[in-house]
């Protein structure tokens, strides 16, 4: 004996037959959603590990003396351009640092007599001029103040654990910074 | 429907990695103060940088199993921080601190510092070199040519005269150029006698040029690259 479907009963029957179109649609499309989704996760995976490795190997490092706190932003190697050559065998080191003045009084930044490179022979490289957009400026630092820019110096290519020095004056001892290159 | 739950989830779960790895970014870029350890090998002798750096767990708990070796150096390099302190002086015990003190003060370099380390040793050195060089006139100021932010005398600043110490004198500040005189772009042959050791804002800006070289003006970007290689000023 045959009964009569209730409207309740029809609209039942719809959503189960649009379901199932769906199971199937989904069901054809599996791999491309599988793919989409496995490309999807290995570039963020690849780019995580990129950034993060990067992060940690190029992390900016920092030190003080009792009268500026110095930061090493990060530090690269280049050839040079056509306006600024190293020499052959030699290489620039292009680093980014930041000084603050944590002392009460005015300080002068002079890189060119307070810093050099020095690698781990104890060789000592001094500031050289390279293509830099941003040059450290030499001038009075006052009291809290902060200033950066580019420090470039010329080393031999190959040369082993970079330290970024600085003397704040003839009697002072040095604040070497490892440099990660 | 549960194949569409499970793409909306991992697109969820790539968004919060997403977020996570922004953040973990952000946090490893901040900067990190460079151990004690680290900063001693790459070779910072400042006293005062290595009491402001931290101390890894791994050095702390090296210095508890070796006895408080490190402690007792720390306290020696106080006394000795006038300069002479090298990196590897930072690992001799307390009883090698005295002996190297008195070699110190006979050497009359560090005899006034050394005093507080080499016990009666140490001081007869320093005693001698202060009362050898004593006399009731003050002695002159010392000059500051040379030192970051000094005064120079045109005189001082004319004896650097040479392509292996080349300063020169621009607007009333002096630099230290030795380092253009081999990658000058405009040409080595613009640092001579006539530019080494004078007053070259006239060259600078055109207005005169050195013999052998023609007028020319200099782009923002060689000043500014200059402007590194300022010293201090010198006096008229």
């Amino acid at each position: 004996m045959k009964t009569a479907k209730t409207p309740e009963s029809a609209e039942a029957h719809a959503e189960k037959l649009q379901e199932q179109r769906l199971k199937r649609h989904y069901k054809r499309r599996w791999p491309i959603y599988a793919a989409v989704i496995f490309t999807i996760e290995a570039v963020l995976a690849i780019g995580a590990w990129t950034l993060i490795y990067g992060s940690i190997k190029h992390r900016p490092v920092t030190a003080r003396n009792d009268d500026v706190k110095i930061t090493v932003q990060n530090a690269r190697i280049t050839n040079g351009d056509a306006t600024y050559k190293p020499g052959n065998g030699y290489r620039y080191v292009i680093l980014n640092a930041q000084f603050l003045n944590i002392s009460s009084d005015t300080i002068w930044l002079a890189p060119v007599v307070q810093t050099y490179v020095k690698d781990n022979a104890n060789h000592q490289y001094e500031l050289a001029p390279a293509s830099v957009i941003d040059p450290l400026e030499a001038n009075p630092l006052a009291a809290g103040q902060q200033r950066g820019g580019q420090l470039s110096y010329v080393v031999p290519a190959g040369s082993k654990d970079l330290s970024f020095c600085f003397i704040q004056n003839p009697k002072d001892t040095s604040v070497c910074l490892p440099l990660s290159l | 429907m549960k194949l569409k739950r499970a793409v909306e989830i991992s697109l969820i779960l790539s968004a919060a990695m997403f977020i996570f790895i922004m953040i973990a970014g952000l946090a490893f870029n901040r900067p990190q103060d460079v151990s004690r350890a680290d900063l001693i090998a790459a070779g910072t002798t400042s006293q005062a940088a290595l009491n402001n750096a931290p101390v890894r767990g791994d050095e702390a708990a090296k210095a508890a199993f070796s006895g408080g070796g490190q402690g007792t150096t720390t306290t020696t390099d106080t006394s000795t921080s006038t300069g002479a302190s090298t990196g590897a002086s930072t690992n001799k015990p307390a009883t090698g601190s005295t002996s190297s003190g008195s070699t110190g003060s006979s050497t009359g370099t560090g005899g006034t510092s050394t005093g507080g380390t080499g016990g009666s040793t140490g001081s007869g050195g320093g005693t001698g070199g202060d009362t050898g060089g004593g006399t009731t006139t003050p002695p002159p100021p010392a000059s500051t040519c040379g030192q970051a932010g000094g005064t120079c005398t045109a005189t001082e600043v004319a004896g650097h005269n040479s392509k292996t110490d080349c300063w020169v004198v621009y607007s009333g500040s002096y630099y230290i150029v030795t380092a253009f005189v081999n990658t000058h772009p405009g040409g080595t042959q613009a640092f001579t006698s006539q530019t080494c050791g004078h007053d070259i804002t006239a060259y600078l800006k055109g207005n005169q040029a050195p013999s052998g070289v023609q007028k020319h003006n200099h782009s923002q970007t060689a000043y500014n690259t200059l402007n590194s290689y300022k010293v201090g000023s010198v006096s008229p």
